[in-house]
């Protein structure tokens, strides 16, 4: 019996799997944040949000510009209607806040036309992008498209407040497409610890389902209705402020920690490394200006925090909007 | 695998406030003081053309002839208008929801339309499976549905006797024995009354008017003070 001279050995697959710090980090990162948001909500909101909101939007804003292409080609109509609705949704939300008085009893039916608007918005994307590659079937979207656009008018507050509790998520499932991209090893040590998030909720919800209601001054009240306290008759509000400062503080540890991490193996921190930075040398030190002068924006809220809590969190949630809309279409373009 | 995750969250958020306002008693924790349960449900009325209110006395014979009666409009004691704030759910109630019913009408469209064009093994499988459900459904809940419709003039119906009850202690089908005002005599203390009550809230009006017993009239009789219906 002969044996080829070309044996071919087939060294077994070594599966690579992420280092176990990142698990230990994320579930510490998650466990901590629970625990401080069930036992100081209110505490913990407010130094989060002074500490980390505009932070949090410069590092949304470098990494958006980092996945930006250098010529949109075929995107074109998709980046152009991301960039449209942006604008102007969040141009409607602005007005729709100041002008309450004016629309008085017509202000819900504004709210819940802003709804459809935004619902039909993120469905168009959905349906651009869809388009752009044969075997994708997205068209599922507008039949649930409407259905939400059905439910909006019949609630158009806790539609909105729903949109406060999912928002947070989003993060996390542009962290998992970042991931894919960048460190596929770390993906199935990353969806274990995604899974300690539903679990301190339920840990949360288990143990502040009797607590008492919050009670403090006009700062306190902005911070409970925010949470929804005053659509969810019966549920207290100590449990709604920390289910929703424990998912900010998630959707604040994905921008302000992983992604800065994920980002030191791409171009995240090198702008002429940046499609549009490689453009030209105009652009890169636009770009850069840009992000100097985010910069600013960023200790300039931190100030205005200092000077008047209530007020600039006001206005920062309301133009925080773009933020929140922005990541739709960058969303949609990592799937 | 990632947008299960995601779907298994946002399912936690959405069912978690139905556990949370669940019957389980809080371990050690005093009851929840309400600020809003101190105050008194009021709404201030202003005595206009709009709003009259009408004092008659009622003539003997008028059973109950020793107890008040206020009559009030429903309009004027919706409960939603109390502390004279609307609740922006109740409000957004009172605008037209034909925009939802067309919203849904477009979502059973383009969900037809989407599984038309999907191939025939899964859009069939999702269109039967959808069909099996529906008719499940309204096999199941049909009594609920039908129930209050009254049977088609074909189909006339011989009323049902109502059995003979044998047993002690009224029959339970039997409607129950009208509410008797209770029996509180009038007590007169100086310009202070003390009189039983009746409220009787009407489907329609456009006034309020306050009955009371003809024993309570001034001597002299009634004398036009003010602007009319004061």
């Amino acid at each position: 019996m002969s044996t080829s001279a070309f044996d071919i050995v087939v060294a077994p697959r070594i599966g690579r799997t992420g280092h176990p710090l990142f698990g230990v980090c994320a579930l510490g990162l998650v466990a901590t944040a629970a625990l401080v948001a069930g036992w100081l909500p209110i505490a913990f909101s407010i130094v989060t949000v002074f500490l980390f909101a505009g932070p949090h939007n410069w590092v949304e804003a470098r990494y958006f510009l980092s996945r930006l292409p250098a010529r949109w080609g075929r995107l074109q109509g998709f980046f152009l209607v991301g960039f449209i609705g942006v604008v102007g949704l969040t141009a409607g939300f602005a007005g729709l806040s100041y002008l309450s008085d004016v629309f008085g009893d017509h202000w819900l039916s504004g709210l819940a036309g802003w709804n459809t608007l935004l619902a039909l918005w993120i469905a168009s994307l959905v349906h651009l992008r869809s388009r752009q590659n044969p075997r994708r079937d997205w068209l599922w979207i507008w039949p649930v498209t409407f259905f939400l656009i059905a439910l909006t008018w019949l609630t158009p507050m806790l539609w909105s407040l729903g949109l406060v509790y999912l928002h947070p998520l989003i993060a996390l499932w542009i962290l998992d497409r970042e991931i894919r991209r960048t460190r596929p090893e770390y993906r199935r040590l990353y969806h274990v610890c995604v899974l300690a998030v539903p679990i301190c909720l339920a840990v949360l919800w288990w143990k502040l389902a009797g607590a008492l209601d919050l009670e403090g001054d006009d700062l306190l009240r902005r911070i409970t209705h925010h949470a929804g306290a005053g659509l969810l008759d019966g549920v207290s509000s100590h449990l709604l402020v920390a289910t929703h400062t424990f998912l900010e503080a998630v959707h604040y540890g994905v921008w302000l920690l992983a992604i800065p991490w994920l980002g030191t193996r791409t171009n995240l921190w090198s702008v002429p490394r940046m499609p549009l930075g490689r453009r030209s040398l105009t652009w890169t030190r636009g770009l850069q200006v840009f992000l100097a002068l985010s910069a600013c924006v960023v200790i300039g809220l931190w100030l205005c925090f200092h000077a008047n809590y209530p007020i600039t969190r006001d206005i920062y949630f309301m133009l925080a909007m773009v933020h929140v809309l922005a990541e739709a279409p960058f969303l949609l373009r990592a799937l | 695998m990632h947008y299960r995750i995601l779907i298994l969250i946002a399912l936690c958020l959405a069912f978690f406030p139905v556990v949370a306002r669940s019957n389980m008693p809080p371990v050690n924790v005093p009851p929840p003081v309400r600020g809003n349960d101190k105050k008194p449900a009021t709404r201030v009325l202003r005595v206009d053309a709009n709003v009259t209110i009408i004092l008659t006395y009622s003539v003997p014979g008028e059973a109950p002839h020793d107890r008040a009666r206020l009559f009030i409009p429903k309009r004027i004691a919706d409960a939603q208008a109390l502390n004279g704030a609307v609740r922006p759910e109740r409000a957004m109630s009172a605008h037209p929801t034909w925009i939802s019913g067309l919203a849904l009408s477009a979502a059973f469209v383009t969900g037809g339309f989407w599984l038309v064009g999907r191939p025939k093994s899964s859009g069939a499988k999702l269109l039967v499976s959808l069909l099996v459900t529906t008719t499940v459904l309204i096999t199941i809940g049909q009594s609920d549905l039908l129930g209050d419709i009254p049977s088609p003039w074909w189909m006339k119906r011989q009323p049902r006797p109502i059995p003979q009850w044998n047993m002690p202690g009224p029959h339970p089908l039997a409607p129950p024995a009208p509410l008797a005002p209770p029996n509180v005599p009038i007590i007169v203390e100086g310009n202070r009354i003390q009189i039983g009550v009746d409220v009787v809230i009407l489907a329609d009006g456009d006034h309020m008017e306050l009955v009371l017993p003809k024993s309570l009239m001034p001597a002299g009789g009634l004398k036009q003070v003010g602007k009319p219906g004061i």
